[in-house]
Formats: C-alpha cells, structure tokens, sequence
C-alpha cells in the first residue's frame, strides 16, 4: 500500500515543481496512437503544412488547395502535419546489485523514472515504466496525464524484485512487448557479468530513441575495503579472494575508469545519449543539470 | 664470498622445507572476513591480469610473509657459514710489543715509526676477535706493561695511542722476558734454576714486535709458548740519518793542557751526505766545519782543542755539538760535554808506621785524583775523627794495623786488622804464605803482576756474605773484600812491615819494592773514583742512573733540574750520596740548590746502534732469524653472527608489523 510519505520519499514537492517546467525531448519523430502536443509521421489535421498531394474522388473538399487551383486549374489537396502522443518508456534494472548504496541505486534509479514518468504524464506522452533483469508477473501500465500521477508512484512502490534474469533477456522481452517506438531510458548499473551491448541491440535494432543512464553507489568508485577478504557477488554468490591493499585500489580504479570509458564510447558510436552518475549525487542537479545538458529534458 | 662447508641434497632439501612450510602456514591461517558486494565484476576485471598466476597474486603484498620468510633465509645462510676474505692474527692472545726507543722518533715514515707502530698496533687490536685477549708492552733499553691482558679493545687502542717516545736506546730482552713470563706462566725465570712450580696451564700467545729492529743486542729468551711475529717499522728506501755517536771532553782542566773535543759522526744514509757541524761552549758558537762529506755507512772523526775557548777559572763549561741539515732522526744531530771540576778522592791512613804507605800515597799520579791525609792510630779516638767520620768528609779511611771502635760511613782498608764487626775475622799469622790464587776479574787486583811478590806470612780471612776472596795462598784468602750497605771494606791480611822486638822495623813482605805494590794503589784510588759518586764529566748513555754526591752536609734531599726545565728531589742517604735514575732525557742536568743552578752531568743518545736507522728486515731472537712482515695471513672471516643478528631484527620488524595489523 502506498502512503503519502513513501511517494513523497521518491518525489518532493520542490522536485515536482522544478519538474512541471520541463518536457522530455526526442530526438526522432514517431507515431503516436493518439492526438497530442508532438509531431507525428502522419498527415492529419493541425495547422502546420507538411505536403500537397492530387485530389482524388472522395476527399474531404475543405483541403483542397483553392490558391493552387486558380493558378494551375488542378486540384491539390493540401496534407498536414499530424500532433500524437509520445512513447516513453523507463527501464529501471532491478537486479540484486541495485540493492547497495547510500540511499541504494535502486531507490535512487527509482526517483529518477519517477521524476522522468512525471515530465513525460504532465505533457501528455504514453509514460511505462518497467522494471528490468527480474521476472516480471506482469507488464506495466502505460499510464498518460497528470493525474495519473499516483498510479505511477504506487506502482513503482509495488515493486516486488522476482527471479533476476539477464539484462538481456529482459530487453528481449521488453521490445517483444513493446511494439510502439519512443524514448528508452535506461536506468541500471550495467553490471551484467554477460555484458550489456548484446541487450542494448535489441533497443538499437527496434530504432528507438535510448538514453542509458548508470547508476553506481559511491561505494563502488572509492571502495572502502581492505586486508585480506572474500568478495561474495550478490547475484551469483560467488566468491572472491583478494588482499586489498592500496595498490590494488589503484588497480580497481584504473579498471572502473577503463570500463566507463568503454560505455561511453560504445554507446557513443550507436547515438545512445550515456551517463553515469552516482547515489550522492541530488535528482534535482542531476535532472535540471545534467540530463537537460544531454538533452533528454527541456 | 664463500660457504662452509658444502652440502648434500637431502641437507638442501632439508634447508628448503623451512621457507616452504612457513608459505604453507602462512595462507592456512589466513580467515578472509566475506564482504558482500553488488558485482565482483570489476573486481575480477581488475585482478584478471594476475589470474594466470593466482599464486603469484597471494603473494603480493604479504609483508608478513615475506620477513618471515626473509628470517628463515637468513637462518639458513647463517647455517651455511658464509664468509668473506680476511686477515687474521692467528691465535687468541697476543702480546703488542711497541717500541718507543730513540730509533722510532725517526720520520721517514710520517708521522713517525712511532706513530705508525701505534696504528699497526691498532690495526691488529681491530682484527681480534671478541673473545682475543691482549696485553701491551712497550719498551726500549726497559720494558713497561702498560695494559695487561684484556678483550677491551677500545682501553687497548687508548693505552697504544697514550705511548710517549722516549730517547733511551733499544733492547728487546726486557721486553721478552716480560712477554714470556706472563705468557708461559708457571716458569720461574731463571733459566738455570731446577725449581720449576707449575701454578698454571701455559698458553699460546703470539707476541707482535712492533719495532725497526734496531736492538743494541741480540734477545737470548727462551720464548717457550711465544711465537714472535716481527712488523718492522720505517721505509728502507728513503731513510737519510747522519748521527753524531761519540761526543767527549778528554782531559782535566787542572792539568792545564789541551782540553781536546772528540766527536764521531757517522752517515748510515743510503747515500752520501754533506753536513755542517757548530759548536757552542755555553751558547757561543766557537767553531764550525762545513760541507763534511760522508759516504754511506762511513764515519769521521772531529778532535777540536777547545782550550782557547775555555777559561778554566770560570768552570764549568757546557760544550754542544750539532750538526745539520736536519734528517729523519733529530735527537742525534745534538750532543753535549761537560767540563767541570772534578772532586778528589779523599783519602785518610791512619797508620804507626807510615814511612812506605806515605811513599806510595803521596806520588803526583796519586795526587791528581785523590787528596790523602796522615794519622796515628791515636786520631782515632779524637773529637775531629768522630765529627769528620760524621760529616761524610773521607771517601776512603785506610787502617794499618788499628781499627775503629765503630765502622765510619764510607769505604775502609784494613791492613792487618779487621773491621769492628762480628762477621770479619783474622787467623794468626800463618807461614809460609805462598800466593797461590789472584783474581783476575776485580778491578784492584785484575792487572797486578804478583809473580816476584813473596809474604813471610799472612792471616786468613773470612767475611760476610758476599765478601770476595782477591788474592789467596795455601790457607786460604789474603786479601778479601766485602760488602757494608752501599760501602765496602777491603780486609789486607798481612802488615807491610811490623815492629821488632829491638823496636826496629822489619819487612814482612817485598811487596812494596816491587812495581805492582803502587800499582794496587793506584788501582784503589781508581776504583773509588769509577764507584763512588760521580767524579766524571764523562756523558751517560740516556737512561742509566748516576751516582751523585752532595757537597753540602745539612741539606737533606738534592734537586736535580732535568734538560725540560722540570726538577726532581731524592733524599740524601746516610752515604750523602743519591743514585739518580730519571736519565731519560737527553742534555745537561744541573743540581739546584736555591738558586744556584750547577751543570751535573749530561745524557747523549751516542749510540751507533740507535743512529742506524735503517729498518731491519728481520730479527734475530735466541739465534733464530724472525723475517719481517706486513701483512696478516689471509683466512676466511665467517659472517653467521651478523646474518643471526639481522635475523633477529627481521624478527622485530615482523613483531611490529604484526602487532600493528592486529591493533589496526
């Protein structure tokens, strides 16, 4: 049951009131399903121009483009271009590792698909946020308009982590689901020991619109560990014996560095707007700084 | 770099377990705390470089394990007695035999031989071992123990370094028989004796003889357990040294003739040497020769009549010779003679029956060394006898045919009596008394021709302990002479003539009428001089002690200005004479009384031996050659107590470590 104070936990009303300025922004063009505030690919009935094309028998007469007439004796009818709705879709990774950090990645990735469901309802666009890499029992609602608002809190409250599956088998599944086009942010740590690039495919190959945000607990970047410990993954539990020292701290820096480089670089190359950012880091910086800088907010 | 000794296999395995079991341990003891965390991804990413050698991985960082294993590697070095080239002194005591006679002040080593014999010496203190004991002997004519036995090496560097030079002449023989004795202890030290107390177990010891060799004789020292090892002192190469070893004054001044300088100088120089010599004559300079060219190893002499330069109303007169250029030994290059008034011998007889006695006595031979008054028996019992007796005035009382009631303090002859004491006795006259025995080796008899000499007759004599028999016939001796303290008495077992009953003089002997009779005399006279207080201006030899003699009766100690300027008081004896023995120095000595300074005596090095600095190459010691050495024999240093010591402080640092992580 989700109360007032868990949602406002994840949304606060300084939060909301910075967010009800903003809009989420795609950089392509996609069909919607209904009329609303952004352009679509079909022709339909707002005031902007988009094309002309001959009459034919059983046209609405009111498009025909008199002007043209006159000037050329042929009939043209005047095409416009259509207003839909967006798609916008949160992947939020539910996985096990999500689970650490100060607040955990998973709370933080969870305000963050709050604060960006909550741009995408109050203007209008078919908002679903699902988790991903846990089986889900079923698919998330598309929630559209301002008022459904609380649905969309209480439904990420709700959130019971299932089996964990692959980060991959989750995209599989998402895009199988998913048919519509739209924006695609996804919320995750990445630490999928199969690798991410194999599941970003399935988002690239569908064309959609993906931003992929990494979440990382400061914990990770300066680990506070040392002396001789066993490692236990929390996902697969296994095991790992090292003898910290700070030589290997070094070492385990050089290596994160190494493979945010690689994300950003792969990423990069298949015009997938990426960025890391940690737990400590405010969503208030992070949405109005950040994520307008790269241009998924406005 | 070596080891001792070589090992096995199954001992090399054995040595390889140790290391192997600790790296066993080390990573079964290790509880690795388990610490969740969201993905070892990048922990595995990270090390993934190492996992080709996981082994290797663990072993990174182990400060622990690696000064364990670094302890029992030294552990095991240690084991393996390694060791490093070495000198070493052979043995575990030794004796530091350091020469610090005149000879070693020569610098043709810098800074000294001296000083060099001092740094050999504390070289050889530096290569003993920590339990080498060693004692340090310095000598030149004599021998000091200046530190005995000891493992303290810092106290024997500071007693060798606290040796002084001194100018006396060099003998090792002292020197031996110290080192001998405190080495082979449990020997008496006369040779000759069959009592032999063994109180304890003799040890090796090796006694370094740090010296240039130039010893005044050879040692004759049963060295027993003693091995000598000889370190000459001194560069053979580049040694100059022109000495002066003779410098003497040759007449009396009384007789008025000439007053003849005599100096010998001899080159011991490799090559030939130009020299200058000066005299002074109490700090005038009154002649001088230059360019005087000596070849190697030759000598000259200088005879200079100094007569026309000394006034002999204003005796005395301090005569220094010196010569240049200065070379590697300076304290030769001065000598000085004294010429002063020398004192008579003072002579009383007191006889009835003078007449041949006084025919002797009063002869100008006599006269110039002695001065000889004349006394009837009756003296004796005067007030004058008692108070001159008492005042030390006579040097000599001879008594023919009386004697005292008390022995006087000096020497006495007594013809046909005997001294007032119980252990003097006299037989009756016996006949015939043929001479059948002269000693040949005591000065007063040594050179008497006694072969026409005929006695009627003569008493025996016996003396005390120590009286020696001069002249003996068939009954036994004659002529005897015996110690008295520091006199001596001289027992005459026969009278020169004695009285008749016709109240005639008669001979007894024809002794007097033969020419030996002035000659025994002579003899005596000359014998109070040589062994009375010092009546010579003759110099002594650094070191040896004098006898000198007190003019004024009151005094009760004499001061002795030494050539430093310092003084040294000796209490007057009942003899009123002094045996003064601080001779070290080189120069005049002047007796101070108040503030009257007289010239005494002076000390000249002198010595051809000690000039002759030449660095020996060997030693000769009880008729076998010790060949010289600079180096020590090459052995193996072993190395373990350092590597156990590190050992131990490995283990420390590992201590700490531990005891930090644990707090930690």
């Amino acid at each position: 049951m989700t109360t007032f104070l868990d949602s406002e936990r994840l949304l606060s009303p300084e939060l909301i009131g910075q967010l009800e300025r903003m809009e989420l922004v795609s950089r392509k063009i996609f069909r919607g399903q209904v009329r609303g505030e952004r352009r679509s690919k079909r022709k339909g009935q707002s005031v902007e121009l988009a094309d002309f094309r001959n009459y034919v028998p059983g046209d609405d007469p009111r498009f025909i483009d008199w002007n043209s007439f006159a000037r050329l004796d042929r009939l043209f009818l005047k095409l416009f271009q259509e207003e839909e709705d967006l798609h916008f879709y949160c992947l939020v990774d539910s996985s096990p590792s999500m689970q650490f950090g100060e607040p955990t990645k998973y709370f933080y990735a969870r305000q963050l698909a709050a604060a960006l469901g909550y741009i995408g309802l109050i203007r209008s666009d078919r908002v679903k946020i699902e988790p991903i890499c846990t089986e889900i029992a079923q698919p998330a609602p598309i929630l559209r308009g301002r008022s459904s608002l609380w649905r969309l809190l209480q439904q990420l409250q709700s959130w019971q982590p299932g089996p964990a599956i692959s980060l991959e088998t989750s995209l599989r599944q998402f895009v199988s689901r998913n048919t519509n086009k739209g924006v695609v942010v996804l919320i995750s740590d990445l630490m999928d020991r199969a690798g991410y690039e194999s599941a970003v495919k399935y988002l690239v190959t569908r064309n959609f619109d993906i931003y992929v945000i990494q979440v990382l607990a400061r914990a990770e970047i300066d680990p506070d560990v040392t002396g001789d410990i066993r490692l236990v993954d929390c996902e697969d539990n296994s095991t790992m014996d090292v003898s910290v020292s700070p030589w290997l701290i070094d070492r385990y820096k050089q290596t994160l560095a190494r493979f945010l480089r690689h994300a950003s670089e792969y990423f990069g190359k298949r015009s997938i707007t990426y960025f890391m950012t940690t737990t400590d880091r405010p969503l208030e910086q992070l949405i109005g700084g950040y994520l307008r800088q790269r241009g998924l907010v406005r | 770099m070596s080891w001792l000794p070589s090992l096995g296999w199954g001992a090399w395995l054995a040595l390889a377990i140790p290391p192997l079991a600790i790296v066993l341990f080390y990573f079964l003891k290790i509880r690795r705390p388990p610490v969740l965390v969201p993905s070892t991804l990048l922990w595995t990413r990270t090390i993934e470089d190492f996992n080709a050698n996981s082994l290797w991985q663990r072993f990174r960082h182990q400060v622990l394990l690696y000064l364990q294993l670094l302890a029992v590697g030294l552990i095991i070095l240690a084991a393996l007695r390694p060791g490093c080239r070495g000198t070493d002194l052979g043995g575990d005591r030794f004796v530091l035999l350091i020469d610090n006679s005149a000879s070693m002040a020569a610098t043709d080593v810098k800074p000294s031989r001296l000083d060099r014999a001092k740094q050999e010496a504390e070289r050889i203190v530096d290569n003993m071992k920590p339990r080498d004991v060693a004692m340090v002997i310095s000598f030149s004519d004599i021998a000091a123990v200046e530190q005995s036995y000891t493992a303290n090496k810092s106290r024997l560097k500071s007693v060798v370094r606290s040796i002084q030079q001194s100018d006396r002449y060099s003998d090792l023989t002292e020197a031996l028989k110290l080192a001998t004795g405190l080495s082979n202890v449990g020997q008496t030290s006369d040779r000759e004796s069959k009592i032999d107390i063994q109180v304890a177990e003799s040890l090796d010891a090796t006694a370094f003889v740090l010296s240039d060799g130039g010893f005044a004789r050879l040692p004759d020292v049963l060295l027993g357990k003693l091995k000598l090892d000889f370190r000459p002192m001194g560069d053979a190469t580049v040694f100059r040294n022109v000495g002066i070893v003779a410098c003497q004054l040759s007449t009396l001044p009384e007789l008025n003739g000439p007053i003849q300088l005599f100096v010998r100088l001899e080159n011991f120089s490799p090559s030939t040497e130009s020299i200058d010599v000066s005299v002074e004559i109490n700090g005038q300079l009154c002649d001088a020769k230059q360019g005087v060219s000596l070849a190697t190893e030759e000598s000259t002499s200088i005879i200079l009549d100094l007569a026309p330069f000394i006034d002999t109303a204003k005796l005395p007169a301090i005569v220094r010779v010196s010569i240049s250029p200065n070379d590697d030994l300076m304290v030769d290059n001065e000598a000085h003679a004294l010429l002063a008034p020398v004192d008579k011998v003072k002579m009383v007889v007191v006889s009835a029956l003078p007449s041949i006695l006084s025919k002797v006595l009063t002869t100008a031979k006599v006269l110039e060394a002695a001065e000889v008054e004349f006394h009837e028996p009756s003296w004796l019992d005067s007030t004058e006898y008692q108070q001159r007796v008492a005042a030390r005035q006579f040097d000599v009382i001879l008594y023919d045919q009386c004697a005292p009631k008390d022995l006087p303090n000096c020497n006495t002859i007594f013809f046909d009596s005997v001294p007032p004491a119980n252990d003097w006795s006299a037989s009756e006259l016996q006949f015939p008394a043929p001479i059948v025995f002269s000693s040949r080796y005591h000065p007063l008899v040594s050179n008497l021709a006694l072969a026409d000499v005929l006695f009627l007759e003569a008493r025996e004599i016996t003396g005390p302990v120590g009286t020696v028999s001069l002249i003996e016939s068939t009954f036994g001796a004659m002529i005897a002479i015996g110690p008295r303290g520091e006199f001596e008495d001289l027992v005459i077992g026969f009278p020169l003539q004695k009285l008749a009953a016709d109240g005639t003089t008669e001979m007894v002997t024809n002794w007097p009428t033969r020419p030996s009779f002035p000659t025994f005399f002579y003899n005596l006279l000359t014998y109070q001089v040589r062994h009375g207080p010092q009546r010579s201006n003759d110099p002594i030899p650094p070191g040896q002690p004098i006898a000198l003699a007190t003019s004024s009766v009151a005094a009760s100690e004499l001061v002795i200005e030494r050539p430093d300027g310092s003084r040294v008081s000796t209490p007057i004896g009942n003899s009123g004479q002094i045996s003064f023995e601080d001779t070290d120095q080189l120069g005049v000595y002047r007796k101070v009384d108040g503030s009257i300074r007289q010239p005494a005596f002076v000390v000249n090095l002198a010595s051809s031996e000690e000039s002759n600095i030449r660095p020996r190459d060997s030693i000769d010691v009880s008729y076998q050659s010790i060949a010289g050495k600079a180096v020590d024999r090459d052995v193996q240093r072993e190395l373990w107590p350092w590597l156990v010591t590190l050992t131990l402080i490995v283990l420390g640092i590992e201590w700490y470590v531990y005891i930090r992580r644990i707090k930690a």
